[in-house]
């Protein structure tokens, strides 16, 4: 959103028919009602498999003595990862300037919102003893990471939750008096939410002056979110853990799997909502250029981190390369970085891959290369601590995940779309007030243009 | 020059990794047959099997079981013919005296005590037959006991001790017998000077080191031993004199440091961890209370009745 206007005068006829075509979605209708109940459905059952794993406790798992993070911390690094696109669109881009992101910033903090309130339970979910989790305030160390870990992630969702909450209130207040057919509940949670918003430059000035320091903090606690994740990993001396821009290359990670997250969720709203006029194939192509700058900085940070060590080959890193490069893990690898990274990217490098059907196919592949590669950094370092494995059962040395294990993660999975699914079903999605002031500004710039002509 | 000096240096390290390739195991003839001077009894082998398996379980493993550590050269099982060729002389020697990665044991388990682990290894040995010495040793005593005085002189930074023979109608002084000082070590003891005599009056005096760690208060545990034991049996004596440095150990997490609690944390990391939070969480609630302001706002011009242009 830009940070400029303290006045808001659309033109009424404009806002109207934004209004209406944004609004329309909005409301829990049958199919709204349908996809809720396969996502409790699925809960359920997953839920049914944490309460074993809560009664039995982390046996369940396929975790040991070795490999005690498994795909719990896979999933959460994949959570936190993805969570961070809200920054990178509304806050990067948005501060230099860029129009074309503001039907955009929502969805992109609609992602945030679901992804950073799930990845604290993901840790949770982690936990054998999940009831001692208050543990982390009473007793935490303010030297160790895990807590910074977990302040950050608070911190990052609560402005994460402003930063979507904020640029809302407009619309509430827009839509408030055209909820003909809504229930009671909905209007008077718009009423409460709409802080007696009244579209007066006061309130206007306050809202965007709150906007800009919100903007400008989420930055670095953005970067603190992932940087903070990557040092769970990159403070210890373990090979390929051990590395210097763990940060920076968890961070150019996140904005991939962040941005091909943000496409997907568009192509649906654009489809379900009949939102084609708002997130037109332009935004896409330029969501497929964000997508391609995001893959080759990533690229960039893979060759560093993996060329060097395997160019110098330390005895330690020998055995963990080797793994990747061409033994058990060398499926895995290879197909997250060249399927979930490299060919996708070559690929949206041309123009009609980045049409909104292709696009989204191919960011599809991008985000599940993007949940294995958070297992890849996270299982085959475990499988080779520093002192050798000797004596021990088969199950300690390689880890592979149970069907409970699956179905926690799977779990996670659908409470961040239950969040993403409330959110875009009872508030509008894309910022009806600013697509009004655009649409009034592109007037008036056509109007200016034809009055300015006999001057010349 | 240089070059010479490497080559003899290449030279030296030749004729000893030669000699320590050796397999076979030269014991000087006279030790080799040394006898025990008792018969072994079920005791010695219940002793001994706790002596092996405190000391020599860890390299040689059980014998019998072949789960020696595979170095190389590799220790061997004390069960295999290796070992049973040798003649009980030769098996205290190489106990005591050791040889390339098989430590001395001179230092650490006194002469009877490797006999009893020789008697615990020889039950694995199907044809043994103990010989036992024929001839009673001569004793340096006559009829009476030994003892030992140690005590420190500070002034001169030495250890004095006096060797007597204590009998019941006198004390006699032990002149020219050979004496060893140890210091009591976690592994074993550590020997102190050199071998010395007494003299005349039967005393004996060696220069304390300066260095060595004692406990708190600087004390040492001292044991002073007669290297004749054929001739005085095996004579020890200790005893805790403070001789040595005091060792003041400094507990780890005494002060602020990374792995102490979160009360003994480094003040930096507590101010950029605090700071950071607070940074934070104060624009935070700064921006709720912008939140207040607008709905305020609204409030007010709601109560005044300005009315705005319905959006």
């Amino acid at each position: 959103m830009s940070a400029s206007v303290d006045h808001f005068s659309p033109d009424k006829n404009k806002l109207n028919k934004i209004a209406e075509d944004i609004l329309k979605p909005v409301g829990f209708s049958k199919s709204f009602m349908l996809w809720m109940g396969f996502l409790t459905m699925v809960f359920l059952i997953c839920g049914y498999a944490y309460g074993i794993q809560l009664e039995k406790g982390l046996i369940v798992t396929g975790m040991r003595d070795f490999v005690s993070w498994g795909m719990y911390i896979a999933n959460f690094v994949f959570f936190v990862a993805v969570s961070l696109v809200g920054m990178l669109i509304s806050a990067v881009l948005g501060l230099i300037g860029y129009k074309w992101i503001k039907p955009i910033a929502r969805i992109a903090e609609i992602v945030a919102v679901g992804f950073a309130m799930v990845a604290g339970l993901v840790i949770v979910v982690d936990m054998g003893r999940p009831d001692r989790v208050h543990h982390v305030f009473l007793y935490g160390r303010v030297q160790s990471p895990i807590l910074w870990d977990v302040t950050v992630i608070t911190t990052y969702m609560t402005i994460s939750i402003l930063l979507y909450f904020l640029p809302l209130i407009p619309d509430l207040a827009i839509a408030k008096g055209r909820m003909n057919n809504a229930p009671k509940w909905l209007v008077n949670l718009y009423e409460i939410l709409s802080l007696k918003w009244n579209h007066s430059s006061k309130q206007f000035k306050i809202l965007m002056k709150s906007m800009r320091i919100l903007l400008i903090l989420v930055v670095p606690t953005a970067f603190g979110i992932h940087t903070v994740t990557s040092w769970l990993f990159a403070a210890t001396s373990r090979s390929g853990w051990d590395s210097t821009i763990f940060g920076p290359y968890f961070l150019t990670g996140a904005f991939v799997a962040g941005t091909a997250a943000v496409v997907i969720l568009m192509f649906f709203y654009r489809n379900s909502f009949k939102l084609e006029k708002y997130l037109t194939d332009d935004h896409f192509d330029k969501m497929g250029k964000l997508l391609v700058l995001t893959a080759l900085v990533y690229l960039y940070f893979n060759i560093n981190e993996y060329l060097v060590p395997a160019l110098k080959m330390k005895r330690v890193d020998a055995l963990h390369l080797h793994a990747l490069f061409a033994g058990h893990h060398a499926f895995l690898f290879w197909a997250t970085q060249l399927g979930g990274l490299i060919i996708p990217m070559i690929l949206m490098m041309f123009k009609p891959f980045r049409k909104p059907g292709v696009l989204t196919f191919l960011a599809v592949c991008v985000l599940i290369g993007a949940w294995f590669k958070r297992y890849i950094i996270v299982i085959p370092t475990m499988e080779h601590p520093n002192l050798p494995i000797q004596g021990v059962p088969e199950a300690f040395m390689v880890y592979s995940p149970t069907v409970i294990e699956v179905a926690v993660t799977l779990m996670t999975f659908v409470m961040s779309l239950m969040i993403i699914t409330i959110l875009s079903k009872v508030f509008p999605i894309i910022p009806i007030w600013e697509m009004a002031e655009e649409a009034s500004h592109e007037g008036d710039a056509e109007a200016s243009k034809t009055e300015s002509l006999p001057a010349e | 020059m240089k070059n010479a000096y490497i080559l003899a240096i290449l030279f030296a390290f030749a004729v000893l990794s030669v000699q320590a390739q050796k397999s076979n195991w030269e014991v000087p003839a006279d030790k080799a047959e040394r006898l025990s001077p008792a018969t072994f009894t079920p005791e010695n082998v219940k002793s001994g099997e706790t002596i092996y398996n405190a000391n020599c379980v860890s390299c040689h493993g059980n014998p019998g079981q072949k789960n020696f550590v595979p170095l190389n050269p590799e220790p061997g099982d004390p069960a295999d013919a290796k070992f049973s060729m040798n003649l009980d002389g030769e098996l205290l020697y190489k106990i005591q005296e050791g040889r390339g990665a098989m430590p001395s044991f001179k230092a650490t388990l006194s002469t009877s005590q490797v006999w009893d682990v020789i008697a615990f290894i020889r039950t694995f040995h199907k044809d043994y037959a103990q010989e036992v010495a024929a001839e009673v040793i001569r004793s340096g005593l006559s009829g009476g006991k030994v003892a030992i005085q140690l005590v420190y002189n500070e002034a001169k930074h030495t250890i004095d001790a006096l060797v007597t023979e204590v009998k019941p109608e006198e004390v006699k002084a032990i002149s020219g017998a050979d004496v060893k000082l140890f210091a009591k070590r976690y592994f074993g003891e550590a020997a102190i000077d050199e071998v010395k005599a007494t003299n005349n009056d039967g005393k004996v005096s060696f220069s304390a080191p300066s260095d060595l760690p004692g406990d708190t208060a600087g004390n040492i545990e001292l044991i002073l031993k007669l290297v004749d034991e054929e001739a005085f049996g095996e004579v020890a004596q200790s005893a805790v004199l403070p001789v040595g440095k005091p060792t003041i150990t400094h507990s780890l997490i005494e002060k602020r440091a990374m792995w102490g609690t979160v009360q003994k944390a480094p003040l930096w990391i507590l101010f950029m961890y605090s700071g950071g939070v607070l940074a934070a969480w104060s624009v935070i609630f700064f921006i709720f209370f912008q939140l207040r302001q607008i709905y305020m706002a609204g409030k007010k011009d709601e109560e005044t009745g300005v009315v705005r242009e319905e959006i």
